[in-house]
Protein backbone atom coordinates (compact mmCIF):
# COMPACT_ATOMS: atom_id res chain seq x y z
CA UNK A 1 0.00 0.00 0.00
CA UNK A 2 2.89 2.33 0.84
CA UNK A 3 4.24 2.03 -2.67
CA UNK A 4 0.87 3.05 -4.15
CA UNK A 5 0.67 6.08 -1.91
CA UNK A 6 4.17 7.05 -3.02
CA UNK A 7 3.13 6.54 -6.65
CA UNK A 8 0.03 8.67 -6.12
CA UNK A 9 2.03 11.42 -4.38
CA UNK A 10 4.64 11.41 -7.14
CA UNK A 11 1.94 11.50 -9.85
CA UNK A 12 0.14 14.41 -8.21
CA UNK A 13 3.45 16.21 -7.67
CA UNK A 14 4.39 15.79 -11.32
CA UNK A 15 0.96 17.04 -12.37
CA UNK A 16 1.22 20.07 -10.10
CA UNK A 17 4.74 20.76 -11.35
CA UNK A 18 3.59 20.64 -14.96
CA UNK A 19 0.67 22.94 -14.14
CA UNK A 20 2.94 25.30 -12.19
CA UNK A 21 5.21 25.54 -15.21
CA UNK A 22 2.60 25.70 -17.95
CA UNK A 23 -0.03 28.03 -16.49
CA UNK A 24 2.37 30.99 -15.91
CA UNK A 25 3.71 30.43 -19.43
CA UNK A 26 0.17 30.55 -20.84
CA UNK A 27 -0.61 33.72 -18.92
CA UNK A 28 2.66 35.39 -20.02
CA UNK A 29 2.05 34.37 -23.63
CA UNK A 30 -1.51 35.72 -23.51
CA UNK A 31 -0.37 38.99 -21.91
CA UNK A 32 2.29 39.47 -24.58
CA UNK A 33 -0.21 38.84 -27.36
CA UNK A 34 -2.66 41.17 -25.64
CA UNK A 35 -0.04 43.95 -25.42
CA UNK A 36 0.78 43.56 -29.12
CA UNK A 37 -2.91 43.52 -29.97
CA UNK A 38 -3.64 46.63 -27.90
CA UNK A 39 -0.62 48.44 -29.33
CA UNK A 40 -1.71 47.62 -32.88
CA UNK A 41 -5.24 48.72 -32.13
CA UNK A 42 -4.01 51.99 -30.63
CA UNK A 43 -1.81 52.58 -33.68
CA UNK A 44 -4.73 51.88 -36.01
CA UNK A 45 -6.93 54.24 -34.00
CA UNK A 46 -4.29 56.97 -34.15
CA UNK A 47 -3.77 56.38 -37.86
CA UNK A 48 -7.51 56.60 -38.41
CA UNK A 49 -7.74 59.84 -36.42
CA UNK A 50 -4.80 61.24 -38.37
CA UNK A 51 -6.41 60.37 -41.68
CA UNK A 52 -9.70 61.83 -40.53
CA UNK A 53 -8.05 65.02 -39.33
CA UNK A 54 -5.99 65.21 -42.50
CA UNK A 55 -9.08 64.99 -44.68
CA UNK A 56 -10.87 67.54 -42.51
CA UNK A 57 -7.90 69.85 -42.89
CA UNK A 58 -7.84 69.31 -46.64
CA UNK A 59 -11.53 70.20 -46.83
CA UNK A 60 -10.95 73.23 -44.62
CA UNK A 61 -7.96 74.40 -46.64
CA UNK A 62 -9.97 73.95 -49.81
CA UNK A 63 -12.83 76.03 -48.32
CA UNK A 64 -10.36 78.70 -47.21
CA UNK A 65 -8.92 78.74 -50.70
CA UNK A 66 -12.38 79.13 -52.24
CA UNK A 67 -13.21 81.99 -49.86
CA UNK A 68 -9.85 83.58 -50.61
CA UNK A 69 -10.47 83.38 -54.36
CA UNK A 70 -13.96 84.76 -53.93
CA UNK A 71 -12.69 87.65 -51.83
CA UNK A 72 -9.89 88.43 -54.27
CA UNK A 73 -11.72 87.98 -57.55
CA UNK A 74 -15.20 89.14 -56.65
CA UNK A 75 -15.34 91.42 -53.60
CA UNK A 76 -11.81 92.72 -54.27
CA UNK A 77 -12.69 93.58 -57.87
CA UNK A 78 -15.89 95.33 -56.82
CA UNK A 79 -14.02 97.40 -54.25
CA UNK A 80 -11.28 98.25 -56.78
CA UNK A 81 -13.88 99.34 -59.30
CA UNK A 82 -15.58 101.45 -56.62
CA UNK A 83 -12.22 103.05 -55.75
CA UNK A 84 -11.56 103.76 -59.40
CA UNK A 85 -15.00 105.37 -59.76
CA UNK A 86 -14.37 107.44 -56.64
CA UNK A 87 -11.06 108.58 -58.18
CA UNK A 88 -12.85 109.60 -61.40
CA UNK A 89 -15.49 111.45 -59.36
CA UNK A 90 -12.73 113.23 -57.38
CA UNK A 91 -11.08 114.35 -60.62
CA UNK A 92 -14.42 115.47 -62.16
CA UNK A 93 -15.40 117.46 -59.13
CA UNK A 94 -12.23 119.50 -59.18
CA UNK A 95 -12.40 120.32 -55.49
CA UNK A 96 -12.74 117.07 -53.59
CA UNK A 97 -14.90 117.13 -50.45
CA UNK A 98 -13.25 115.80 -47.25
CA UNK A 99 -15.85 113.11 -46.84
CA UNK A 100 -15.12 111.78 -50.33
CA UNK A 101 -11.36 111.78 -49.70
CA UNK A 102 -11.89 109.97 -46.40
CA UNK A 103 -14.18 107.49 -48.15
CA UNK A 104 -11.54 106.89 -50.81
CA UNK A 105 -8.81 106.40 -48.20
CA UNK A 106 -10.99 104.05 -46.15
CA UNK A 107 -11.79 102.09 -49.27
CA UNK A 108 -8.10 101.87 -50.11
CA UNK A 109 -7.40 100.50 -46.63
CA UNK A 110 -10.30 98.06 -46.98
CA UNK A 111 -8.82 96.78 -50.25
CA UNK A 112 -5.43 96.41 -48.57
CA UNK A 113 -6.94 94.48 -45.62
CA UNK A 114 -8.99 92.33 -47.95
CA UNK A 115 -5.88 91.43 -49.95
CA UNK A 116 -3.95 90.43 -46.84
CA UNK A 117 -6.96 88.45 -45.55
CA UNK A 118 -7.32 86.75 -48.92
CA UNK A 119 -3.62 85.94 -48.86
CA UNK A 120 -3.80 84.44 -45.37
CA UNK A 121 -6.70 82.21 -46.41
CA UNK A 122 -5.21 81.09 -49.69
CA UNK A 123 -3.11 77.92 -49.89
CA UNK A 124 -1.35 78.71 -53.14
CA UNK A 125 1.67 79.91 -51.19
CA UNK A 126 1.68 76.59 -49.36
CA UNK A 127 4.96 75.45 -50.82
CA UNK A 128 6.89 78.48 -49.63
CA UNK A 129 4.86 79.05 -46.47
CA UNK A 130 6.70 80.58 -43.56
CA UNK A 131 4.77 80.70 -40.32
CA UNK A 132 6.83 83.51 -38.81
CA UNK A 133 6.27 85.85 -41.77
CA UNK A 134 2.59 85.02 -41.95
CA UNK A 135 2.10 85.35 -38.22
CA UNK A 136 3.78 88.76 -38.34
CA UNK A 137 1.39 89.73 -41.18
CA UNK A 138 -1.58 88.46 -39.19
CA UNK A 139 -0.50 90.42 -36.11
CA UNK A 140 0.04 93.57 -38.17
CA UNK A 141 -3.45 93.21 -39.59
CA UNK A 142 -4.93 92.76 -36.12
CA UNK A 143 -2.93 95.67 -34.78
CA UNK A 144 -4.27 97.93 -37.50
CA UNK A 145 -7.87 96.77 -37.33
CA UNK A 146 -8.54 96.16 -33.65
CA UNK A 147 -6.23 98.59 -31.90
CA UNK A 148 -4.57 95.80 -29.95
CA UNK A 149 -0.98 95.81 -28.71
CA UNK A 150 0.64 92.81 -30.30
CA UNK A 151 4.24 91.67 -30.44
CA UNK A 152 6.08 88.77 -31.97
CA UNK A 153 9.48 87.52 -30.82
CA UNK A 154 11.28 84.77 -32.68
CA UNK A 155 14.84 83.48 -32.32
CA UNK A 156 14.80 82.00 -35.86
CA UNK A 157 13.67 83.22 -39.27
CA UNK A 158 12.40 79.87 -40.52
CA UNK A 159 11.01 77.00 -38.46
CA UNK A 160 12.45 73.53 -39.17
CA UNK A 161 9.06 72.17 -40.28
CA UNK A 162 7.48 71.22 -43.61
CA UNK A 163 5.38 74.04 -45.15
CA UNK A 164 2.18 72.00 -44.68
CA UNK A 165 2.99 71.52 -41.02
CA UNK A 166 3.69 75.23 -40.69
CA UNK A 167 0.23 75.93 -42.19
CA UNK A 168 -1.29 73.60 -39.62
CA UNK A 169 0.58 75.36 -36.84
CA UNK A 170 -0.42 78.73 -38.27
CA UNK A 171 -4.09 77.73 -38.06
CA UNK A 172 -3.57 76.79 -34.41
CA UNK A 173 -2.01 80.16 -33.68
CA UNK A 174 -4.81 81.91 -35.62
CA UNK A 175 -7.37 80.10 -33.44
CA UNK A 176 -5.47 81.11 -30.29
CA UNK A 177 -5.38 84.73 -31.48
CA UNK A 178 -9.10 84.68 -32.23
CA UNK A 179 -9.79 83.30 -28.75
CA UNK A 180 -7.74 86.07 -27.14
CA UNK A 181 -9.57 88.76 -29.10
CA UNK A 182 -13.13 87.44 -29.19
CA UNK A 183 -13.53 85.59 -25.92
CA UNK A 184 -10.87 87.00 -23.63
CA UNK A 185 -11.19 90.55 -25.00
CA UNK A 186 -7.47 91.04 -24.56
CA UNK A 187 -5.79 94.38 -25.24
CA UNK A 188 -2.25 92.96 -25.27
CA UNK A 189 -1.06 89.82 -27.00
CA UNK A 190 2.48 88.51 -27.01
CA UNK A 191 3.65 85.76 -29.28
CA UNK A 192 7.03 84.10 -29.04
CA UNK A 193 8.59 81.41 -31.20
CA UNK A 194 11.78 79.68 -30.19
CA UNK A 195 13.80 76.70 -31.29
CA UNK A 196 15.39 75.15 -28.19
CA UNK A 197 17.60 72.30 -29.27
CA UNK A 198 15.27 69.56 -30.47
CA UNK A 199 12.13 71.39 -29.41
CA UNK A 200 10.12 74.11 -31.13
CA UNK A 201 8.40 76.24 -28.52
CA UNK A 202 5.52 78.58 -29.33
CA UNK A 203 3.81 80.69 -26.75
CA UNK A 204 0.89 83.09 -26.95
CA UNK A 205 -0.04 85.06 -23.86
CA UNK A 206 -2.69 87.73 -23.39
CA UNK A 207 -3.99 90.00 -20.64
CA UNK A 208 -7.61 89.01 -21.24
CA UNK A 209 -10.36 87.70 -18.99
CA UNK A 210 -9.16 84.14 -18.82
CA UNK A 211 -11.52 81.18 -18.83
CA UNK A 212 -12.59 78.08 -16.96
CA UNK A 213 -10.38 75.29 -18.28
CA UNK A 214 -12.83 72.47 -17.47
CA UNK A 215 -15.83 74.06 -19.20
CA UNK A 216 -13.85 75.21 -22.21
CA UNK A 217 -12.28 71.76 -22.54
CA UNK A 218 -15.69 70.10 -22.56
CA UNK A 219 -17.48 72.39 -24.99
CA UNK A 220 -14.79 74.10 -27.03
CA UNK A 221 -14.63 72.78 -30.56
CA UNK A 222 -11.86 75.27 -31.28
CA UNK A 223 -9.69 73.96 -28.46
CA UNK A 224 -10.34 70.41 -29.55
CA UNK A 225 -9.25 71.26 -33.10
CA UNK A 226 -6.12 72.93 -31.76
CA UNK A 227 -5.30 69.81 -29.72
CA UNK A 228 -5.90 67.55 -32.72
CA UNK A 229 -3.71 69.62 -35.00
CA UNK A 230 -0.86 69.76 -32.51
CA UNK A 231 -1.22 66.02 -31.96
CA UNK A 232 -0.90 65.50 -35.70
CA UNK A 233 2.41 67.30 -35.48
CA UNK A 234 3.43 64.96 -32.61
CA UNK A 235 3.46 67.86 -30.22
CA UNK A 236 1.72 68.97 -27.06
CA UNK A 237 -0.37 72.00 -26.20
CA UNK A 238 -1.16 73.46 -22.80
CA UNK A 239 -3.35 76.26 -21.59
CA UNK A 240 -2.80 78.23 -18.40
CA UNK A 241 -5.58 80.63 -17.62
CA UNK A 242 -6.58 82.88 -14.75
CA UNK A 243 -8.66 86.03 -14.42
CA UNK A 244 -5.71 87.91 -12.94
CA UNK A 245 -3.05 87.13 -15.52
CA UNK A 246 -4.98 86.21 -18.67
CA UNK A 247 -4.34 83.18 -20.78
CA UNK A 248 -1.14 81.48 -21.89
CA UNK A 249 -1.07 78.91 -24.67
CA UNK A 250 2.15 76.90 -24.92
CA UNK A 251 2.99 74.53 -27.74
CA UNK A 252 5.94 72.17 -27.83
CA UNK A 253 6.87 70.36 -31.00
CA UNK A 254 9.74 68.08 -31.91
CA UNK A 255 12.18 69.43 -34.49
CA UNK A 256 11.81 67.55 -37.74
CA UNK A 257 14.94 65.54 -38.43
CA UNK A 258 15.88 64.88 -42.03
CA UNK A 259 15.49 61.24 -43.08
CA UNK A 260 18.93 59.78 -43.84
CA UNK B 1 -16.84 6.49 -3.00
CA UNK B 2 -20.61 6.69 -3.34
CA UNK B 3 -20.55 10.34 -2.33
CA UNK B 4 -17.89 11.11 -4.95
CA UNK B 5 -20.06 9.46 -7.62
CA UNK B 6 -23.05 11.51 -6.51
CA UNK B 7 -21.04 14.74 -6.74
CA UNK B 8 -19.69 13.63 -10.11
CA UNK B 9 -23.16 12.93 -11.56
CA UNK B 10 -24.63 16.08 -10.04
CA UNK B 11 -21.88 18.22 -11.59
CA UNK B 12 -22.20 16.49 -14.95
CA UNK B 13 -25.96 17.10 -14.96
CA UNK B 14 -25.46 20.69 -13.81
CA UNK B 15 -22.94 21.38 -16.59
CA UNK B 16 -25.26 19.91 -19.18
CA UNK B 17 -28.25 21.99 -18.11
CA UNK B 18 -26.11 25.11 -17.70
CA UNK B 19 -24.74 24.66 -21.22
CA UNK B 20 -28.29 24.77 -22.60
CA UNK B 21 -28.53 28.41 -21.56
CA UNK B 22 -25.47 29.43 -23.60
CA UNK B 23 -25.99 27.69 -26.90
CA UNK B 24 -25.02 30.67 -29.07
CA UNK B 25 -21.45 29.50 -29.66
CA UNK B 26 -20.30 26.40 -31.50
CA UNK B 27 -18.04 25.49 -28.54
CA UNK B 28 -20.96 25.32 -26.12
CA UNK B 29 -23.13 23.47 -28.64
CA UNK B 30 -20.43 20.80 -28.99
CA UNK B 31 -19.86 20.77 -25.24
CA UNK B 32 -23.56 20.34 -24.66
CA UNK B 33 -23.65 17.31 -26.98
CA UNK B 34 -20.56 15.87 -25.25
CA UNK B 35 -22.07 16.32 -21.78
CA UNK B 36 -25.35 14.76 -22.88
CA UNK B 37 -23.60 11.70 -24.33
CA UNK B 38 -21.39 11.47 -21.21
CA UNK B 39 -24.49 11.53 -19.02
CA UNK B 40 -26.12 8.71 -21.01
CA UNK B 41 -22.94 6.59 -21.17
CA UNK B 42 -22.17 7.02 -17.47
CA UNK B 43 -25.76 6.19 -16.55
CA UNK B 44 -25.63 3.03 -18.69
CA UNK B 45 -22.25 2.10 -17.24
CA UNK B 46 -23.58 2.61 -13.73
CA UNK B 47 -26.52 0.29 -14.46
CA UNK B 48 -24.05 -2.31 -15.68
CA UNK B 49 -22.05 -1.83 -12.49
CA UNK B 50 -19.08 -0.64 -14.61
CA UNK B 51 -18.38 -4.16 -15.82
CA UNK B 52 -19.02 -3.78 -19.55
CA UNK B 53 -16.44 -1.45 -21.03
CA UNK B 54 -17.91 -1.57 -24.55
CA UNK B 55 -19.72 1.67 -23.78
CA UNK B 56 -16.40 3.37 -23.14
CA UNK B 57 -14.79 1.82 -26.21
CA UNK B 58 -17.59 3.24 -28.35
CA UNK B 59 -17.66 6.52 -26.50
CA UNK B 60 -13.91 7.18 -26.70
CA UNK B 61 -13.73 8.17 -30.42
CA UNK B 62 -16.93 10.25 -30.11
CA UNK B 63 -15.48 11.96 -27.05
CA UNK B 64 -12.18 12.63 -28.82
CA UNK B 65 -13.92 14.09 -31.89
CA UNK B 66 -16.04 16.42 -29.78
CA UNK B 67 -13.25 17.46 -27.38
CA UNK B 68 -10.73 18.13 -30.16
CA UNK B 69 -13.32 20.20 -32.02
CA UNK B 70 -14.22 22.12 -28.85
CA UNK B 71 -10.57 22.91 -28.21
CA UNK B 72 -9.63 23.87 -31.74
CA UNK B 73 -12.87 25.39 -32.95
CA UNK B 74 -11.76 28.98 -32.28
CA UNK B 75 -8.30 28.51 -33.81
CA UNK B 76 -7.68 30.27 -37.10
CA UNK B 77 -4.58 28.24 -38.00
CA UNK B 78 -5.47 26.05 -40.96
CA UNK B 79 -2.56 23.68 -40.33
CA UNK B 80 -3.84 22.93 -36.83
CA UNK B 81 -7.36 22.36 -38.12
CA UNK B 82 -6.09 19.97 -40.79
CA UNK B 83 -4.03 18.11 -38.18
CA UNK B 84 -7.10 17.81 -35.95
CA UNK B 85 -9.10 16.27 -38.80
CA UNK B 86 -6.23 13.91 -39.60
CA UNK B 87 -5.92 12.74 -35.98
CA UNK B 88 -9.71 12.30 -35.77
CA UNK B 89 -9.63 9.97 -38.80
CA UNK B 90 -6.60 8.02 -37.55
CA UNK B 91 -7.92 7.79 -34.03
CA UNK B 92 -11.34 6.56 -35.17
CA UNK B 93 -9.66 3.82 -37.24
CA UNK B 94 -7.51 2.92 -34.23
CA UNK B 95 -10.59 2.70 -32.00
CA UNK B 96 -12.36 0.50 -34.51
CA UNK B 97 -9.44 -1.98 -34.52
CA UNK B 98 -9.17 -1.78 -30.76
CA UNK B 99 -12.85 -2.78 -30.33
CA UNK B 100 -12.32 -5.76 -32.65
CA UNK B 101 -9.13 -6.93 -30.90
CA UNK B 102 -10.04 -6.31 -27.23
CA UNK B 103 -12.60 -8.08 -25.11
CA UNK B 104 -15.70 -6.09 -24.10
CA UNK B 105 -14.92 -6.56 -20.40
CA UNK B 106 -11.43 -5.19 -20.87
CA UNK B 107 -10.87 -1.50 -20.23
CA UNK B 108 -9.76 0.28 -23.47
CA UNK B 109 -6.51 1.31 -21.80
CA UNK B 110 -4.39 1.94 -24.90
CA UNK B 111 -6.86 4.01 -26.90
CA UNK B 112 -7.80 6.00 -23.79
CA UNK B 113 -4.12 6.79 -23.26
CA UNK B 114 -3.74 7.85 -26.89
CA UNK B 115 -6.85 9.99 -26.52
CA UNK B 116 -5.51 11.56 -23.31
CA UNK B 117 -2.19 12.30 -24.99
CA UNK B 118 -3.75 13.83 -28.11
CA UNK B 119 -6.22 15.88 -26.09
CA UNK B 120 -3.40 17.16 -23.87
CA UNK B 121 -1.55 18.30 -26.99
CA UNK B 122 -4.64 20.10 -28.34
CA UNK B 123 -5.13 21.70 -24.94
CA UNK B 124 -1.59 23.09 -25.07
CA UNK B 125 -2.11 24.30 -28.64
CA UNK B 126 -5.40 25.89 -27.63
CA UNK B 127 -3.81 27.59 -24.61
CA UNK B 128 -1.11 29.22 -26.70
CA UNK B 129 -3.47 30.31 -29.48
CA UNK B 130 -6.18 31.97 -27.37
CA UNK B 131 -6.66 35.28 -29.15
CA UNK B 132 -6.65 38.31 -26.84
CA UNK B 133 -9.93 40.14 -26.46
CA UNK B 134 -9.32 43.83 -25.77
CA UNK B 135 -8.21 44.35 -22.14
CA UNK B 136 -9.94 41.17 -20.91
CA UNK B 137 -7.69 39.00 -18.75
CA UNK B 138 -7.22 35.34 -19.71
CA UNK B 139 -8.94 34.18 -16.53
CA UNK B 140 -12.10 35.93 -17.69
CA UNK B 141 -12.11 33.98 -20.94
CA UNK B 142 -14.45 30.93 -20.86
CA UNK B 143 -12.28 28.99 -23.32
CA UNK B 144 -9.38 29.18 -20.84
CA UNK B 145 -11.38 27.37 -18.12
CA UNK B 146 -12.79 24.81 -20.54
CA UNK B 147 -9.30 24.05 -21.87
CA UNK B 148 -7.84 24.00 -18.36
CA UNK B 149 -10.50 21.47 -17.35
CA UNK B 150 -9.69 19.10 -20.20
CA UNK B 151 -5.95 19.66 -19.72
CA UNK B 152 -5.91 18.78 -16.01
CA UNK B 153 -8.27 15.85 -16.51
CA UNK B 154 -6.28 14.30 -19.34
CA UNK B 155 -2.92 14.97 -17.73
CA UNK B 156 -4.14 13.56 -14.43
CA UNK B 157 -5.64 10.37 -15.84
CA UNK B 158 -3.16 9.55 -18.60
CA UNK B 159 -0.77 7.71 -16.24
CA UNK B 160 -3.33 5.53 -14.51
CA UNK B 161 -5.20 4.81 -17.76
CA UNK B 162 -1.99 3.72 -19.48
CA UNK B 163 -0.96 1.22 -16.80
CA UNK B 164 -4.42 0.10 -15.78
CA UNK B 165 -4.64 -3.14 -17.78
CA UNK B 166 -1.14 -4.25 -16.74
CA UNK B 167 -1.71 -3.25 -13.14
CA UNK B 168 -5.06 -5.03 -12.91
CA UNK B 169 -3.43 -8.42 -13.63
CA UNK B 170 -1.22 -8.08 -10.51
CA UNK B 171 -3.40 -6.15 -8.04
CA UNK B 172 -6.95 -6.23 -9.35
CA UNK B 173 -8.79 -4.68 -6.39
CA UNK B 174 -6.26 -1.95 -5.71
CA UNK B 175 -5.89 -1.08 -9.40
CA UNK B 176 -9.67 -0.86 -9.84
CA UNK B 177 -10.03 1.22 -6.69
CA UNK B 178 -7.21 3.66 -7.54
CA UNK B 179 -8.41 3.92 -11.14
CA UNK B 180 -11.94 4.77 -10.03
CA UNK B 181 -10.79 7.26 -7.40
CA UNK B 182 -8.49 9.06 -9.82
CA UNK B 183 -11.01 9.06 -12.65
CA UNK B 184 -13.89 10.29 -10.50
CA UNK B 185 -11.74 12.93 -8.74
CA UNK B 186 -10.41 14.34 -11.99
CA UNK B 187 -13.88 14.19 -13.54
CA UNK B 188 -15.19 16.27 -10.63
CA UNK B 189 -12.39 18.76 -11.19
CA UNK B 190 -13.14 18.76 -14.93
CA UNK B 191 -16.83 19.48 -14.42
CA UNK B 192 -16.12 22.24 -11.90
CA UNK B 193 -13.79 23.94 -14.43
CA UNK B 194 -16.27 23.35 -17.26
CA UNK B 195 -19.00 24.91 -15.12
CA UNK B 196 -16.81 28.02 -14.67
CA UNK B 197 -16.21 28.06 -18.42
CA UNK B 198 -19.91 27.68 -19.28
CA UNK B 199 -21.18 30.21 -16.76
CA UNK B 200 -18.26 32.50 -17.69
CA UNK B 201 -20.00 33.14 -21.01
CA UNK B 202 -22.35 35.38 -19.09
CA UNK B 203 -19.53 37.89 -18.68
CA UNK B 204 -17.83 37.24 -22.01
CA UNK B 205 -18.05 40.37 -24.16
CA UNK B 206 -17.57 38.44 -27.37
CA UNK B 207 -20.45 36.11 -26.47
CA UNK B 208 -22.73 38.97 -25.40
CA UNK B 209 -22.08 40.78 -28.70
CA UNK B 210 -23.26 37.75 -30.71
Amino acid sequence: MGQEIYTAIISVSILLLILALIIPLIIINYKKKQEIYLLERRKMQEEFEKQLMQSQLEVQEYSFHQISEELHDNVGQLLSTTKMLLGITERNLGETPDSLRTASETLGKAIQDLRSLSKSLSNEWLHQFNIIENLQGELDRLKAAKQIEVSLKANVHVLPLEPQEQVMLFRVMQEALQNSIKHARASEIQVSIEVRGDIIYLCLSDNGLGFNMDEAGKNGVGMMNMKHRVKLLNGSIEWTSSEASGTKVEINLPVQKPVV
Amino acid sequence: MGLLYCIYFALLAFDFFASLFFLKTAVIKLLSVLLFISLIIDALAAFNNFKNFLFYALFTPVEYILVSLILTRHLKQRTVNHLVILTIILFTVLCFFSIRVNETDEYPSSITSVEDLLTTIWCLVCFFYIEPLEEVSIIKRPIFWITLGFFIYNLGTIGVNAIYNTWITNQKDLATYIHKIINVSFNILLYILLAIGIIGHKWDKKYIQQ
